[in-house]
């Protein structure tokens, strides 16, 4: 199943749902087959803490939403 | 060997964000480099010169980039120079830095640019930091597959430098053999039709060039208007759709570039980061905040307690200096002019060369120890209530030391609007002009009393005026949040780099730099003002100044005056009778509300110029204005007595009007300047300038109104 990495937090990117994510994202060395992981979400400051091949990153939820994992 | 005949070359770094390509930068150039980006000019790029054995080296700093489609301004830079062989910075060659413990994702932006065939070398750094983790690059077969020079360095600790110059010697002998001719991206027929129809228009050969030309002729100054509505309706006919084939050639380059990676490093174990568990703290919504003020508060904190002793004895250094003028020269206007104009001047400059130090020094180890992207993570959402961004937040840590630098990194805030309201509200944070105003009213009106055991009563105003500061840029976003209207995508995709331990060595050489351009930039407006003051203040309409004296001496005969008093009465009067008195006087009704006499009104126009100017404006006017030297202008202006009333003229209210003045008021015209050219129009500057000075009016008003 397909899922965004809010909905499950670790494990392998499938695709990004948005193309204007994805350019950027894979501009910085994470693409489709990165592993990813959520490590820090906190509402209070709403922004994502997010591993992705092995750097982290932080983005909104927006953002974070369009990384969908298998 | 006459080394001014030198062949001159210009050699570009480029690299990813966090490469490391700023230490290269300074390990590189050491000493010379020029970064010009204090009072009055402004680049793109950061450059200096640089000596080889056979060539003059104009190396230009590119701004890090991850490809040539980036989401900033800032960024975009890169290619719109690597693009156009017209523009005055197209470099004669490229040096290429890599983080060679990222090998796999930096590789991307190197690949785009050996497609525009300009020569280049790839210099692998951190190699210190792949052995200590046990890992290894096959640089040969790297070298073989990109068909480039190849070379190991260490900005840390310096190790290649001399191997990465000796590659360089030979790219600018024989540019041609080191370029690639490795392609890691093919264009589909679609692409290379797109290609071909502009190059009709731009008349380059390299595809490439014409394919990037497609994606951003509307950013290109280089592309003609004609030419732009050319290539615009071509496009729109053959349907291209730029970010379709960005995505799908970024796609390509990995396809093709990640087994080449795979083959030559040894692979990657997983990343267990220390950073993240640093993270757990410093990126914690609450003990994260928590800790980013402490660390505010400690810096200025810092900025009061360890600068008292440097500053007392520069001012000592000025007062025996001026005093040594004063036994040797005969009375003069010659040594008026030296020692009231020039010497305290100058001293009110240098004065501050402790502050603006320790100030700078925090900043830059904030920076380069990568902990600014955490403020940004943690302050994001906040900043976003107030049509910002959590990257609006660092440039306002920018701005305390200086608005200009902070302005121009707002250029890395792709949301217009967001950029918009940081550049306007960033000059309200308190920057290190404003500490010499501050420290002297402070200390005239503070006492230094230790308060809750650990705070010291003047450090803990300072804190609160930055506080004010940052309060007046919050809302007066709120209120360019509701004015300015648009619908562009806001977004936040930010890498947090790993933290490192900054340099001392660059660290010391960015607070150089800042100090140098102080004393130089600033410090020769101030002299300037300084000498212009001295003549308006000594001199007046004849009429008026032989009036003076005749009033002086009938007050002294019919005060019965002593002869100290009476010579201090007539400069007094002489001030009050001079060009410089006549300036203050004439604006003084629209400031008594503010609680200004005339002296301080000749204060705020010069600091209209620039803020700093203020403190040597004081020392000025009241060296003039007594007929004793003291170079302890808080000394003097403690002292000052308001002839009408007879009493002090820093009184409490009169003095926190003033500060609140000097939080508030747009007083940079480099400032403005550099507005004006980040949003090409006078409109923005000319707002900003009028919404601050009401602010600081009125606030002003206030403040001296309720406490007088």
């Amino acid at each position: 199943m397909h899922h965004s990495i809010l909905e499950k937090k670790e494990g392998i990117l499938s695709h990004f749902k948005d193309d204007f994510i994805a350019q950027r994202m894979m501009s910085m060395g994470v693409l489709p087959g990165a592993k990813v992981k959520l490590l820090r979400s906190n509402p209070r400051i709403g922004s994502y803490y997010i591993l992705a091949s092995n750097r982290h990153f932080a983005m909104r939820e927006e953002e974070a939403k369009s990384l969908i994992i298998v | 060997m006459i080394s001014n005949n030198k062949p001159q070359l210009k050699i570009a770094l480029c690299g990813n964000p966090n490469s490391g390509k700023s230490s290269i930068f300074n390990r590189l150039t050491g000493q010379n480099q020029k970064v010009a980006n204090y009072p009055g000019v402004t680049v793109d790029v950061k450059f200096a010169k640089l000596k080889l054995p056979n060539y003059a080296i104009q190396l230009l700093d590119l701004p890090g980039t991850y490809s040539f489609y980036p989401s900033t301004k800032d960024e975009l830079v890169v290619s719109k120079v690597l693009a156009n062989p017209d523009d005055q910075n197209y470099p004669n060659g490229i040096i290429y830095i890599c983080d060679s413990t990222q090998l796999d994702k930096q590789l991307l932006l190197l690949t785009q640019i050996i497609e525009l065939s300009i020569p280049c070398v790839l210099a692998l750094n951190m190699t210190d930091l792949m052995e200590s983790r046990k890992k290894s690059i096959d640089i040969e077969t790297l070298s073989k597959k990109l068909d480039l020079r190849v070379v190991k360095i260490s900005s840390k600790t310096g190790y290649g430098v001399s191997d990465l110059l000796e590659e360089m010697d030979k790219m600018c002998a024989s540019p041609a053999t080191f370029v690639s001719t490795a392609r890691f991206f093919k264009p589909k027929k679609q692409l290379q039709e797109t290609a071909s129809l502009v190059k009709e228009s731009t008349g380059f050969d390299n595809d490439y060039q014409n394919i990037l030309v497609a994606h951003h002729y509307q950013a290109y100054s280089f592309i003609d208007a004609a030419d732009r509505i050319n290539i615009g309706q071509q496009l729109a006919n053959t349907g291209f759709i730029s970010l379709d084939h960005q995505v799908k050639e970024t796609m390509a380059r990995y396809d093709e570039f990640s087994p080449i990676v795979q083959r030559v490093m040894t692979s990657e174990v997983d990343n267990e980061n220390t950073s993240a568990k640093i993270d757990q703290y410093l990126a914690h919504p609450i003990i994260g905040v928590g800790v980013f003020f402490l660390i505010m508060l400690f810096m200025f904190q810092a900025i009061f307690a360890w600068a008292g002793l440097p500053m007392d004895a520069i001012e000592g250094l000025f007062g025996t200096l001026a005093g040594s003028v004063e036994s040797v020269l005969p009375d003069s206007w010659f040594r008026s002019l030296l020692t009231e104009g020039l010497i305290a001047g100058l001293g009110g400059v240098l004065i501050f060369i402790p502050q603006i130090a320790i100030l700078f020094f925090f900043v830059s180890i904030l920076e380069q120890s990568g902990y600014m992207a955490r403020v940004v993570f943690l302050f994001d959402r906040f900043m976003q209530r107030f049509g910002m961004n959590g990257k609006s937040l660092v440039a306002m840590v920018s701005s305390t030391a200086c608005a200009i630098p902070a302005v121009m990194s707002t250029r890395t805030i792709p949301n217009w609007k967001e950029r918009m309201i940081t550049i306007m509200v960033a000059p309200l944070i308190s920057c290190s002009a404003r500490i010499p105003v501050y420290i002297i009213l402070i200390a005239l009106v503070v006492p230094a009393s230790t308060v809750l055991g650990i705070f010291n009563l003047q450090g803990l105003v300072f804190f609160g005026l930055y506080g004010l500061g940052i309060l007046g840029a919050l809302l007066s976003a709120l209120v360019f949040k509701f004015i300015l209207k648009s619908d562009e995508r806001s977004f936040l995709m930010l890498e947090l780099p790993d933290y490192k331990l900054p340099s001392l060595r660059n660290v010391l050489l960015v607070v150089k730099d800042k100090v140098f351009a102080f004393v130089w930039e600033a410090g020769r407006i101030i002299m300037i003002i300084s000498v212009v003051l001295w003549f308006l203040s000594s001199y007046g309409p004849s009429g008026k100044m032989a009036q003076a004296e005749s009033v002086t001496s009938e007050l002294s005969v019919q005060g019965n005056l002593t002869e100290d008093a009476t010579a201090d009465l007539l400069a007094s009067k002489k001030l009050e009778a001079s060009y410089a008195g006549h300036l203050g006087k004439f604006i003084e009704p629209a400031i008594a509300p503010l609680g200004f006499d005339w002296k301080i009104g000749i204060a705020l126009i010069t600091s209209f110029a620039a803020r700093e100017v203020f403190v040597g404006t004081m020392a000025t006017i009241y060296n003039v204005g007594s007929t004793e030297n003291d170079f302890e202008i808080r000394k003097q202006m403690a002292a000052e007595v308001n002839p009408k009333t007879g009493q002090k003229t820093f009184t409490f209210a009169v003095a926190m009007s003033l500060l609140i003045f000097y939080v508030f008021a747009m007083q940079c015209m480099s400032t403005l300047a550099v507005v004006r050219k980040e949003t090409n129009s006078w409109k923005w500057p000319m707002i900003q300038f009028v919404f601050m000075t009401l602010m600081a009016y009125f606030g002003s008003m206030l403040t001296y109104q309720i406490l007088s």
